[in-house]
């Protein structure tokens, strides 16, 4: 039974139909949230409150809009005006564009492999905390198309129609969202090099 | 294309979602163009090292407080009445597996109660108050055998022996609790037909000493004034007020079932349910022993001895249950021999019976249809008589009219 079906069971006061839409969202809604928001606490209490609000607007709910973009959609409008709220801003925005990366090597030489040793992991778990941050850190036009689409797995239409801008905006905001993490993760790499330079020194 | 074109569709290349064509063209630019391939590689890179950071924790369930709370909110919201109209509901599954609560939750279960119950209140107060000979029938049966199985204890409190010593301790037993209350307390015997109560504090209404009769009670007095007293009172009060009723019913038969609920106290007020009370104890003293008999209490289904005082009361209840039984006969007698000659036609016989019903039982329920019946009686008569004196009618037409004459 497809997400429309469960809601219109749930419209006539089926609360199985309801259960069931949450656990099909809500993994996918909370790790939105907390790599939205950044903070466990804010998260969950938005994680809530998206679920309250799809409680609230059930009854005016049309068979004909998809449940899911209507629920992270949800999920984004509550994100953005928490972010908007937020006095703390991590990062300015690039929408302007990033800058070439003159000295690009190829992918595979950038990123260490995982599971080629314990120094691999560490910094692979590093990479995935780099991420993280670097996500918290994308400007929040940028944040939410790149959350929306890697997250969610919104298709790039449904992505432009819930944030109200056109599907090649969207399409350039998750470029500029793209160069900001591997500028990111480029900062890693060189740092992670750098240490292994160090600790080669300190043997040899 | 151009590498401006490559960068404007680098991402519907790196998400599959170029036309074959352009993505063809695509294809042949990056692997002629050095920086076009690179920036490919990068952001391909970057996308995937980013979207397996991102996904790597996806299975991770929310914290389990935010369902519990979500689900709360969708059950309150929904209601009970959205629900209930949706769920279907099965009869047969419902008559098997449903509590017994949920039978008391049915619609239709209260409103069913409420009318049974005013049918049963109506047919005992029709009973009661519109057949006071009926009720007369079973008060004094009812007195009778509770006399046969009644305690052979010398009680004092059915004596009326309240020693100030044991009227203390009593009042200090029931928690200071004033005896005398406005209404009292309803005991029922286990043995005693329904319509037998008695108020518990019936002994506040007792005769005094000086009217107890009978060799137990004086012998109980005479042994041991205090104890003797005092120790039968700790035990259940219920063979005092088992007396107590007896008495009532013995002396007012006719009133003793429906009045005994709101026996008034003599120092208490009467109930607001109460008829006039009638008077239990004398007024005085020296006028109780013509006013009614002494007090049953030594003991009438002890074998022996027999107390004199049983005796003399046993009389006056079988005289009165009798006579309520001969008062009760000629009106289902003569009712009875109504029917029968209504039954078999006896139109003359029928209509005098119910006219002689009437007469005597103007106020009984059934007077309607006594007069109804009789009224029939006497057109079925008159009609009999004219078929008489008309033209000849066949014999078979006069027999009923002719019988029924004749029987006369």
């Amino acid at each position: 039974m497809n997400d429309e079906a469960l809601m219109a069971l749930y419209q006539k006061g089926d609360l199985g139909a309801f259960a069931e839409l949450v656990a099909r969202h809500e993994k996918r809604l909370w790790h939105f949230l907390q790599r939205f928001v950044h903070e466990q606490a804010t998260a969950e209490d938005l994680l809530q409150e998206v679920f309250l609000r799809m409680i609230k607007s059930a009854p005016e709910w049309q068979p004909t809009a998809k449940v899911s973009t209507w629920l992270y959609t949800i999920a984004r409008n509550l994100c953005t005006d928490h972010a908007r709220r937020a006095v703390f801003r991590a990062a300015a925005s690039l929408d302007g564009g990033g800058q070439e990366d003159s000295g690009a090597r190829p992918l595979m030489d950038r990123i260490p492999a995982e599971g080629a040793g314990a120094e691999s992991a560490v910094i692979g778990r590093e990479i995935a905390a780099r991420i993280d941050t670097a996500v918290a850190a994308l400007p929040l036009e940028q944040r939410e198309v790149f959350l929306m689409r890697e997250v969610m797995d919104m298709p790039f239409a449904e992505i432009a129609a819930a944030v109200g801008a056109s599907e090649p905006t969207v399409k350039s905001r998750m470029r500029y969202a793209l160069e900001r993490l591997r500028t990111a993760l480029e900062e890693l790499r060189d740092t992670a090099a750098s240490a292994g330079a160090e600790r080669a020194g300190q043997t040899s | 294309m151009t590498c401006d074109e490559i960068k404007e569709r680098l991402i519907d290349f790196l998400y599959r979602e170029l036309p074959a064509q352009e993505h063809t063209a695509f294809e042949a630019h990056v692997a002629g163009c050095d920086a076009c391939r690179r920036e490919v590689e990068s952001l391909g890179g970057t996308l995937t090292t980013a979207r397996t950071a991102v996904r790597s924790t996806l299975d991770d369930p929310p914290p389990a407080g935010v369902r519990v709370a979500v689900l709360e909110a969708a059950r309150a919201a929904v209601g009970p009445a959205p629900m209930a109209a949706r769920m279907p509901v099965k009869p047969a599954a419902v008559a098997t597996k449903g509590s017994f609560w949920d039978f008391l939750r049915r619609p239709w279960v209260l409103p069913s109660f409420a009318a049974v119950s005013m049918i049963a209140v109506f047919v005992f107060a029709r009973s009661v108050i519109l057949h006071p000979e009926e009720a007369r029938q079973i008060a004094a049966p009812a007195a009778e055998s509770e006399v046969a199985t009644k305690d052979n204890e010398a009680v004092p409190e059915a004596k009326g022996e309240r020693d100030p010593e044991l009227s203390s301790r009593l009042e200090k037993e029931r928690g200071g609790v004033k005896v005398a209350s406005p209404r009292p307390a309803i005991v029922v015997s286990p043995r005693r037909p329904p319509a037998a109560f008695a108020p518990s504090d019936s002994y506040e209404r007792l005769p005094p000493r000086e009217m107890q009769t009978g060799p137990a009670a004086n012998a109980g007095r005479a042994s041991a004034p205090h104890k003797a007293a005092a120790k039968p009172a700790e035990e259940p009060p219920p063979p005092e007020r088992k007396g107590e009723a007896r008495r009532v019913a013995a002396e007012k038969p006719d009133k003793a079932s429906t009045r005994e609920f709101d026996q008034p106290l003599e120092k208490t007020a009467p109930s607001r349910y109460a008829t006039p009370p009638p008077p239990l104890a004398p007024a005085s003293p020296a006028a109780a022993p013509a006013a009614r008999p002494p007090a049953p209490e030594p003991a009438m289904a002890k074998p022996a001895p027999a107390p004199q005082g049983a005796a003399d009361e046993e009389a006056p209840r079988q005289t009165t249950a009798k006579r309520a039984m001969r008062e009760q006969s000629p009106l289902e007698e003569l009712s009875q021999r109504a029917e029968r000659a209504f039954a078999a036609q006896r139109w003359a016989e029928a209509a005098a019976a119910f006219r002689e019903l009437i007469r005597l039982h103007p106020d009984n329920a059934l007077v309607a249809s006594w007069k109804g019946r009789q009224r029939a009686s006497e057109t079925a008569l008159a009609s009999s008589q004219k078929a008489k004196a008309g033209p000849p009618v066949r014999a078979s037409d006069r027999a009923a009219p002719a019988e029924a004459s004749s029987k006369k």
